[in-house]
């Protein structure tokens, strides 16, 4: 398997699950790029075919946390908008 | 008693009036942890428990099969609360046992086993930062 072929059977997945991710990010791409580059490594080894959905859903996990981390860091953002903003509200009181 | 100044004052209605709004809405993250972490648990999740399986059929478990039941129920009811309450160590100990056995009798190669324990590791790591362990 080349790495077209398991970016589309990524692209499947994500379908798939109907989760809200992507594999376009850069970090998701270089993961999915490091693992497929493992399993053309391994190709003929016994239980090739359990390593392709291994690694399918280590970046389907890869994927998912990258969207967490970027949802904390938004959430995070937001909440020193609202501190400053009752910090300057306590101040003109 | 001092007068607030009202200019200060009317600037920090108009932020917070700007900001709640979005606050309300945002929630970014527990967002991203069920729409997008969940569903990539929930797709890892029968290999996972399969491997549990594998090992419980050859050395069962009691505390083992109420632990993998568990972890079904709570993925399926996707409650971070629930999914924390799991003996999810326990689990993934076994599911690594499974491999270590599989790759001991030759029914899967070095390079596979690293893959299934390379989603091991991932799974580990989604279902920490899922209940906000991390």
């Amino acid at each position: 398997m080349n790495l077209d072929q398991f970016q589309a059977a990524l692209a499947t997945a994500i379908r798939q699950t109907g989760a809200q991710l992507t594999s376009q990010s850069a970090d998701v791409a270089a993961y999915a790029r490091q693992r497929a580059a493992h399993l053309a490594t391994i190709v003929g080894q016994a239980g090739f075919e359990e390593a392709l959905v291994a690694e399918r859903d280590a970046v389907l996990l890869f994927a998912g946390l990258g969207a967490v981390r970027l949802g904390d860091a938004s959430d995070a953002q937001l909440l020193g908008l609202i501190h400053g903003a009752l910090l300057a509200g306590a101040a003109a009181v | 008693m001092k007068r607030p100044n009202p200019f200060a004052l009317f600037f920090s209605v108009l932020l917070l009036l700007g900001v709640t709004p979005s606050a309300l809405q945002s929630c970014a993250g527990a967002a991203a942890r069920s729409n997008a972490l969940l569903p990539a648990m929930q797709t890892a999740w029968p290999a996972v428990r399969a491997g549990v399986e594998r090992e419980l059929a050859v050395e069962a478990s009691d505390v083992a099969a109420a632990a993998l039941a568990a972890a079904d129920e709570a993925l399926a009811a996707g409650l971070p609360l629930q999914v924390a309450a799991v003996d999810w160590p326990l689990l993934e100990r076994i599911a690594d046992q499974d491999v270590a056995r599989r790759l001991a009798a030759g029914s899967i190669g070095d390079g596979v086993a690293a893959s299934l324990r390379e989603r091991l590791a991932r799974f580990t790591d989604a279902r920490t930062t899922f209940v906000g362990a991390r």
